[in-house]
């Protein structure tokens, strides 16, 4: 048996090498073997063949240098001559042994590629922070909206407020980054004044409605001058308090002024190598699909914790809702969901209606955008009973996900208020540690209650978020039975 | 200009020289001539092995003698056994290649690196 594995091992030299010395070879083994008995002896022989397997193999091969062929003079001398290669023609076999090294070491790869994308110990949002991306890809500019606009991004800072992590909006040719530097050490009456005249000339000069900009401009300037904003040392207050007055004033929820105790940088747009790095974090995650399954009576369950960009995640997504065509009504839960890409909430809200349903987009230019591409190819969801899941949690994206099915009369929303998040705007960088973001889109919302900016989203039956799959479940089976 | 293969010459090679200085022997003799003047402390095996003794050949140090018969006690494993005798370029160069060892000895001394138990 021991003699067969050595003859197989000796089969790793080269074949001259094999020819002229193999039987030599296999009978010395033989004979040590012989003469080498006992456990000791059978180890150091094993470790000495091991040992100069290693250290004669690469000589044996550099000496396999193919020898020349004696020249062949033709003529006199004057004729120069050349020296002829002289090799052997490659084996048939060691085509065949090639070929099956090559399908091993890619069947490998494949194997190896297809499992890392599956372990699930990589949390999105943690991977994503770790890393630098955000999985909101309004925040890096994935989504914005179809409009094609650029996107100003606040990235999510340490210590920043929920209001202040993902404020973004579209149509400036700017990108603001949180990175590295020297916190804000001096809150003074200088820094005031030039935060509320820096959201004074953004407001002049950006906001659609000049009427109103011009109102609300005046009306924080004027608080700056009478010296209402001297009693604020904290510079997170002063933000909120901005956020409100602007509120006030204009009747416009989407103002939100935001205060970053990290320095905020202008910086470049999505490189090539962050757009790979949010697909690989993405899909890790499975694109924020945590859980697809069919509960008892045949009710769909889907677990979305995340809206990832459909050119991403398409494929992922449209797995998902065929096999939730299958039940005979669905549970969408939004309880931890981040929000993300305003794409995937019009590509997800497309599988539940039969023709284009309008999912109005406080952020969105365009109203063409805002249309679904109803019906799916594949849905059998567009006439079944939907329940939708909300927390405090509910954020962004998925509060334009919830708030449209529920103006559209499509679902049911079964939790509590949903955060009310305000990145629905453009954002401006005033300076390292203040930014303005606000609503510049003209285009009217047509349903009666204002969106979630601010305020949030109402649910239909409001119950603690943690009762709320139970009390979903309940109202599903109650439903479909009397059908 | 042919590449000389065994300039330096290579510790395996010089100790198959060595081993057959006495005696023509087969592989697995030479074997353990290496490991007893050696004191066990090299046994070639069989790449490092057969892999000096081609090259030896090539080199015209060695040369292989047919026997037919090794000795009373296995008769048939020794008809195909080839031997290797030493040539007398072979033994120049063993012997040379002592000399250098020599020298190198004689310096280690006048260095005092050679000295009392520390070798």
């Amino acid at each position: 048996m021991s003699e067969k594995i050595y003859a197989l091992l000796f089969r790793l030299f080269p074949a001259r090498f094999r020819a002229a010395w193999g039987e030599e070879a296999i009978d010395l083994y033989r004979q040590r073997a012989r003469d080498e008995r006992g456990f000791r002896s059978r180890m150091r022989l094993w470790r000495d063949l091991l040992a100069d397997l290693a250290v004669s193999l690469p000589g044996t091969y550099l000496r396999e240098e193919p020898g020349l062929a004696p020249a062949r003079e033709i003529g006199g001398g004057a004729v120069p001559s050349f020296t002829m290669l002289e090799e052997k023609p490659i084996r048939g076999s060691a085509y065949f042994y090639g070929t099956l090294l090559t399908l091993a070491i890619l069947g490998g790869i494949s194997v190896l590629a297809k499992h890392a994308g599956h372990f699930p110990v990589l949390r999105a949002s943690n991977a994503a922070e770790a890393s630098g991306v955000t999985m909101d890809p309004w925040a890096t500019g994935h989504g914005s909206g179809g409009g094609g606009g650029d996107t100003a991004v606040l990235g999510k800072g340490p210590g920043a407020t929920p209001a202040a992590e993902a404020s973004t909006g579209k149509a400036a040719t700017k990108y603001v980054s949180i990175a590295e530097g020297k916190p804000l050490t001096l809150f003074d009456d200088a820094e005031r004044k030039r935060v509320v005249e820096g959201i004074a000339a953004t407001l002049r000069r950006d906001y659609p409605d000049h009427a109103s900009a011009e109102k609300v401009a005046r009306t924080v300037q004027a608080n700056e001058r009478d010296g209402g904003y001297d009693a604020v040392d904290d510079p997170a207050a002063f933000a909120t308090l901005l956020t409100r007055q602007l509120r006030t004033a204009s009747g416009d929820s989407h103002f939100d002024v935001v205060y970053s105790a990290a320095p905020m940088h202008e910086s470049a747009p999505p490189t090539a190598a962050q757009e790979a790095q949010y697909r690989a974090v993405a899909l890790g995650a499975n694109c924020g699909f945590e859980e697809v399954k069919i509960l008892p009576g045949r009710i769909g369950y889907l677990k979305l914790d995340t809206f990832s960009d459909p050119r991403v995640c398409g494929g992922i997504a449209i797995a998902a809702m065929k096999k939730l065509s299958a039940s005979d009504g669905l549970i969408i839960d939004l309880r931890d969901n981040s929000g993300g890409s305003p794409e995937m909430v019009l590509f997800l809200g497309g599988w539940l209606f039969d023709k284009p349903a309008y999912f109005w987009n406080p952020r969105e230019d365009s109203a063409a955008n805002m249309w679904t591409h109803s019906p799916m190819a594949g849905s059998a969801l567009e006439h079944k009973p939907v329940w939708v899941l909300t927390s405090g949690r509910t954020w962004s994206a998925a509060e334009h996900f919830s708030y449209d099915l529920k103006e559209l009369h499509r679902a049911t929303l079964v939790g509590e208020t949903t955060g009310g998040a305000t990145d629905v705007g453009v954002f401006h960088r005033i300076d390292e540690h203040f930014g303005i973001g606000m609503r510049e889109s003209r285009v009217a919302n047509p349903y009666p209650d204002p969106d979630w900016a601010g305020r949030g989203v109402q649910p239909d039956v409001r119950v603690p978020a943690d009762g709320a799959l139970a009390m979903a479940e309940g109202m599903a089976q109650k439903q479909l039975a009397r059908r | 200009m042919p590449k000389r293969k065994l300039d330096p010459l290579p510790s395996a090679a010089f100790q198959i020289l060595l081993s057959l200085a006495g005696e023509d022997l087969h592989g697995y003799g030479i074997m353990r001539q290496v490991e007893a003047q050696t004191g066990g402390r090299i046994r070639l095996g069989p790449g490092t092995l057969y892999s000096s003794l081609q090259t030896l050949l090539e080199e015209g140090l060695i040369e292989e003698i047919k026997r037919e018969i090794d000795g009373p006690d296995d008769p048939v494993d020794a008809r195909r056994r080839r031997h290797y005798r030493l040539t007398t370029g072979g033994r120049k160069l063993a012997r040379s290649e002592a000399d250098r060892l020599a020298d190198l000895l004689r310096v280690a001394r006048a260095r005092k690196i050679y000295k009392g138990e520390y070798v």
